[in-house]
């Protein structure tokens, strides 16, 4: 990783932390003051038993300090527990500040970008990645600058009690220092590679559950039980790894160097008070602290594995913030006519070697019929989308009412604009707020919208009508009723031009020739422009463009286009007629 | 008992690994043990100045060779015993998918695949952790308490142990219910996560949607909502955690306390000497171990047992298809169907009924019919994905259950009407059914399937990675990859369940060449498009299960009737498509 990566990485993981500085310096004093109680503890008891127990003296003093002990006890319990709920706040909304920003810029990238990425790969930056990182905050940051406090005041209680016996248990730190830095060179891959032969485990689980069937109608049960034996004994293997590793270096390391260091302890200690009475309070004092400096080791080497996951998944977000977002034009003014044109507009695919749209020139007046056909991959659905705003020209202009498109307010744009694509997606909500997506519109408008998009046959079949909910835990509707109701939302914005992307694909013959009729009532008043691959569906267009290669090859109406005997399409027409059925045996 | 059951099995099977690892346990429990008590002999002798320095030497040196056998033998009993319950884990899982390739259609159509998977994984490590750290837990941590309070009682001073242990079981306790809690919370932050999840899924995939209707801005705010609401539920989690550090440390101060104060009495009237009273504070401190795993260990045991039963219970599944054929050897590729009535378990109403039908080797037969009329169950029982109880279906001389699994399967190259593609290179895909297939013959097979030209545009040919991590086919290469793949299995009867439909006039003029190829092999065709089975030898039109006429195509026009109008209708559609007026 180099070093602006890393300065990168730091801040992103850091800087919300910072956020709240006042909670923030108030949770540190805290720690502070809990570890300064919490550490006292031994020493009280040495006192009582070097000053006191052991020189018999047992009057008011005592008393006093086993009031001190209670106290300061139970304020360091009171003080951990605030520190503990104080570092959880900090890091939590670090975590909500840092989810607000990602999902905010992911909503803002250009369409492209998502078009490119899958769905899953996305959300798992905003959920799963943000996750990653709150467990940094919480349980990582908070655990380690505890522990490393205890530690500091465990040696500085120490130090101020007997520096000699204080310089032979320090040690201890570097020493410990040393194991964690092994066992984290050691573990990190092998615990990288338990979790992704869990994921493989999980996959061909899910593949079994999925293609059962099929496996077991070409007879592959047992091969494929075989590969799935591998995987576990592989993931067995790697998973003892991590068990050795941890075994040899973790909670066992850690015991040895304190039993070292203990027998160190008594050892000089013993040697300098050989014969004469030594002060036991101090050897009690050093060894009740002793026993309790391995945990926090512990405690910090065990969590290091969450430090690398999130600095995966830090430097991950980091490459997705570092991508721009979308530009967004402001210009709110009312759009009057809607009447469209394009002059040498060219685009081209974020990366790609040449242009997908390689200058379209085109007039589109309100309430013209243009028809789009052309081959799969020339450039008809790039052009829907720069006409819907999703994506920018790359060179020439795009103008609604001689406005630039790309200066239009998305607000703006979409009142005058609206699209029916070939995939329509539908919300896990009712049917209802399927249709208004949060508009108001009145029944009678939704109704009209309804019976336009010839939506009423499946609404009177559902049980609830409009208040069926659908997707993922309702009624799943198939492509065709979902492209039925693509067209009565769009409808039910009554927009000055309506876009259409194959969009009666997969809606059977009698139902199409429905909406066509309904598309027939809103011709002159709207400005339709319809992708199709079934000539029919254009034919009675005012214009069809053909394009090929981001180029306009051809223009005109269905019959003086057809005039052209050796025009595109032309041979496109005659070339489907030519097709009969034929029996083939 | 669920999980005791897993549980007893895997111990008896195991017995040596475990009683070792139990075995090294104990010796380690003692030796710790012995350590603070070794500690304080060390401090009293000092005190009493009955040390020099060579006899002082001996004894801490004692104190590290212990530190460096307890090192030795901890690895030793982490590996045994981790290493065992791992073993359960990968038993189980073997388990679990041998069981998952005895299920028959209807138990994957009637379950969630997540549950599924979630039985596989979450369950199984539960059990797993039962038998790991659950065991782990309980010796240890009964042996540590046992020891401790053995050496504190009768090795040190019993009414000192007695009263300064008092804390403890409310130490105990507390760890419980802090537990309890957490993880009631932390199901509770799960929730909210996976609604936040699901959410942010709708959005992403919906994003165009969401643009084009000006909805970004109020989708953001619903974020912000269940964002602050999983953050709410997170810090509860936090609060409960927060509970455990106090509980340690308020339980230690007072039997710290009591100690002391108890400890001092029973110096003074010289009962017991300081340095037992140094050993019997760091006694107090390995207690906390038991205490806290005395909870810990309820925990997985529950845990272990709700997963137990679970598990059982989709290992005790019913199995509707018994392997209990002997025929390994199919005579002649030939189908005679008697089906009186088949229903679907738990459906009201028959799927099919009085279906009889005769098919000679080398010969088609179509299946026609509206969705819903029986076309692909007709499929399945010749597959005996579900068993038939009133009729026969022969394959051959014998009924299709005189057959092995493995040779009535060997003798169908099925296409279903959704196919399935696995995680692997499009090349393995093909050849599932033939794996030594050459890549030349897969790559014909593929030409065959009329894929040649989606294989050109692949990035690597076959050996392109398709489903998750790999590439996405589109719905209609799906199911000619699956063609493919049929075409290349040696099975002599070809099962196609409506992979005719969806592709576009060209290309099913291409496929119904291949088939024409494929000579010799019995064909059973599904169609909801006629002009796909148009050419087969005996045509079925089936309508709610039933065979409503039956002949060759030209005897059902002849007929005129369903068949004829069908056809009819579907021609002039066609050429409306073609030929608009």
């Amino acid at each position: 990783m180099n070093r602006r990566l890393l300065s990168l990485l730091l801040s992103l993981l850091l800087r919300p932390l910072l956020a709240d500085r006042r909670r923030l310096l108030l949770a540190l004093l805290v720690l502070v003051i809990a570890t300064g109680l919490d550490v006292m503890g031994p020493w009280l008891a040495q006192v009582y038993i070097d000053d006191h127990l052991v020189p018999g003296d047992l009057r008011a003093l005592p008393l006093l300090l086993g009031g001190a002990y209670v106290g300061s006890q139970g304020l360091a319990a009171l003080g951990r527990y605030l520190q503990t709920l104080y570092f959880a706040r900090i890091g939590l909304e670090a975590v909500f500040a840092l989810r607000q920003r990602v999902f905010r810029h992911v909503l803002r990238l250009p369409q492209h970008v998502h078009d490119a990425t899958p769905t899953g790969e996305m959300v798992a930056r905003v959920t799963n990645d943000t996750d990653a990182i709150r467990e940094l905050h919480v349980a990582f940051l908070a655990t380690v600058l505890q522990n490393l406090v205890l530690l500091a005041g465990i040696l500085v209680a120490m130090a101020l009690m007997n520096l000699q016996l204080m310089l032979i248990a320090a040690p201890l730190i570097p020493i410990a220092g040393a194991v964690i830095w092994l066992y984290q060179r050691t573990s990190g891959h092998a615990a990288m590679e338990v979790r992704r032969l869990r994921a493989v485990q999980n996959a061909r689980i899910n593949e079994a559950i999925g293609g059962m069937s099929v496996l077991q109608a070409f007879n592959r049960t047992e091969r494929f039980r075989g590969h799935f034996h591998d995987t576990n004994a592989a993931q067995y293997a790697a998973r003892m790894r991590t068990v050795r590793i941890s075994g040899l270096l973790l909670r066992s390391a850690l015991d040895l160097i304190a039993t070292l260091i203990l027998a160190a302890l008594l050892w000089v200690y013993g040697l300098e008070h050989l014969g004469s009475g030594a002060e036991i309070g101090v050897l009690y004092a050093f060894v009740t602290w002793l026993g309790r400096v391995s945990e926090p080791l512990i405690e910090i080497t065990q969590r290091f594995n969450i430090f690398q996951q999130a600095s995966v998944a830090g430097t991950r977000l980091l490459r997705l913030l570092d991508r721009p977002e979308a530009p967004e034009g402001t210009d709110t003014r009312p759009v009057a006519h809607a009447h469209l044109q394009l002059e040498e507009v060219h685009f081209r695919h974020h990366g790609a070697a040449r242009d997908t749209l390689a200058g379209l020139t085109l007039d589109i007046p309100p309430g013209t019929f243009l028809g789009v056909v052309g081959p799969t991959g020339s450039g008809k659905s790039t052009l829907l989308d720069l006409l819907a705003g999703l994506s920018r020209v790359s060179e020439g202009s795009l103008t609604l009412d001689g406005r630039p498109v790309a200066e239009l307010a998305p607000e703006t744009l979409n009142t005058v604009v609206a699209g029916v694509p070939q995939e329509p997606f539908v919300r896990s909500t009712t049917l209802r707020d399927n249709l208004l997506l949060g508009s108001e519109a009145d029944e009678t408008r939704l109704a009209a919208a309804i019976d336009d998009a010839q939506l009423r046959e499946l609404i009177d079949r559902l049980p609830g009508g409009l208040d069926t909910p659908l997707g993922e835990r309702g009624l799943t509707l198939s492509t065709g009723e979902r492209q039925l109701l693509a067209m009565a939302r769009a409808l039910l914005r009554q927009p000055r031009i309506l876009l259409l992307d194959e969009a009666t694909a997969s809606v059977d013959s009698a139902t199409e020739t429905r909406l066509t009729r309904a598309l027939e009532g809103l011709r002159g008043r709207v400005t339709l422009i319809v992708v199709a691959h079934r000539l029919s569906t254009i034919r009675h267009a005012d214009r069809i463009v053909v394009i090929e290669d981001g180029r306009i090859i051809e223009q005109g109406s269905h019959a003086a286009l057809l005039d052209r005997p050796d025009g595109h399409y032309h041979r496109l027409w005659h070339h489907r007629q030519r097709r009969s059925v034929e029996p083939w045996q | 008992m669920a999980l005791a059951r897993f549980l007893r099995a895997f111990f008896s099977q195991h017995r040596l690994a475990y009683l070792g690892a139990i075995a090294v346990l104990l010796i380690v429990g003692v030796l710790n043990m012995a350590l603070p008590w070794w500690v304080g002999r060390i401090i009293d002798a000092l005190r009493a100045g009955e040390l020099d320095a060579r006899a002082l030497l001996l004894r801490v040196a004692l104190l590290g060779v212990v530190g460096l056998a307890l090192y030795g033998l901890r690895y030793v009993w982490r590996v045994r015993l981790f290493g065992t319950s791992y073993r359960l884990g990968i038993e189980l899982r073997d388990r679990f998918y041998a069981k998952l390739t005895r299920l028959d259609p209807g138990f994957f159509q009637n379950r969630r695949s997540g549950d599924l998977l979630a039985r596989a994984t979450q369950d199984i490590d539960a059990i797993e952790t039962a038998a790991g750290e659950g065991v782990l837990s309980s010796v240890d941590g009964a042996l540590t308490l046992v020891l401790a309070l053995g050496i504190m009682i009768v090795g040190i001073d019993a009414p000192l142990a007695l009263l300064a242990l008092v804390p403890f079981p409310f130490m105990a306790w507390g760890f419980y219910r802090v537990a309890r809690r957490v993880q009631t919370h932390f199901g509770e932050s799960l929730e909210s996560f996976s609604r936040l999840n699901d959410r942010t899924q709708e959005a992403i995939g919906g994003l165009r949607m969401l643009r084009q209707n000006s909805l970004v801005e109020a989708e953001i705010r619903d974020f912000d909502a269940r964002a602050r609401d999983h953050t709410e539920a997170n810090f509860r989690v936090q609060r409960m955690e927060a509970c455990y550090d106090p509980v340690v440390l308020l339980a230690l101060a007072a039997a710290t306390l009591l100690t002391l104060t108890v400890g001092s009495w029973r110096y003074l009237t010289d009962v017991i000497t300081l340095g037992q009273l140094t050993s019997f504070t760091l006694y107090l401190v390995t207690l906390i171990w038991p205490m806290f795993a005395l909870g810990w260990c309820l925990n997985i045991l529950q845990r272990g047992e709700a997963a137990a039963r679970r598990l059982d219970e989709f290992l005790g599944e019913h199995e509707t298809i018994v392997d209990a054929g002997h025929r390994t050897r199919l005579s002649a590729p030939t189908l005679r169907i008697d089906i009186v009535s088949f229903g679907y378990p738990r459906a009201a109403t028959p799927a099919l009924r009085d279906l009889h039908v005769e098919l000679a080797a080398g010969r088609t037969l179509g299946i026609v019919g509206a969705t819903g009329s029986g076309k692909s169950t007709l499929l399945r029982l010749l597959l005996r994905q579900y068993p038939l109880e009133h009729g026969t279906i022969r394959l051959g001389d014998h009924e299709l259950s005189e057959y092995s699994l493995t040779a009535l399967r060997e003798s169908f190259a099925w296409v279903p009407q959704d196919p399935w593609l696995f995680a692997a290179t499009l090349g393995e895909n093909v050849a599932l059914g033939r794996p030594e297939a050459t890549p030349t013959e897969i790559r014909q097979a593929l030409e065959q399937a009329a894929f040649a030209s989606d294989l050109a545009a692949l990035p690597e040919g076959l050996e392109t990675r398709i489903g998750e991590r790999g590439i996405t086919l589109s719905g209609g290469q799906r199911q000619r990859v699956a063609l493919a793949r049929a075409l290349l299995s040696p099975a002599p009867i070809l099962l196609l369940d409506d992979t005719l439909s969806a592709v576009d006039q060209g290309t099913e003029r291409r496929l119904l060449a291949t088939l024409a190829e494929q000579r010799g092999r019995t064909c059973v065709i599904v169609s909801h498009r006629l002009s796909a089975v148009a050419g087969a030898d005996h045509l079925l039109v089936l309508a709610e299960g039933r065979v409503i006429e039956q002949g060759s195509h030209a005897e059902l026009l002849a007929h005129d009737d369903h068949y004829a109008r069908l056809w009819h209708h579907q021609q002039s559609q066609r050429s409306r498509e073609e030929n608009p007026s």
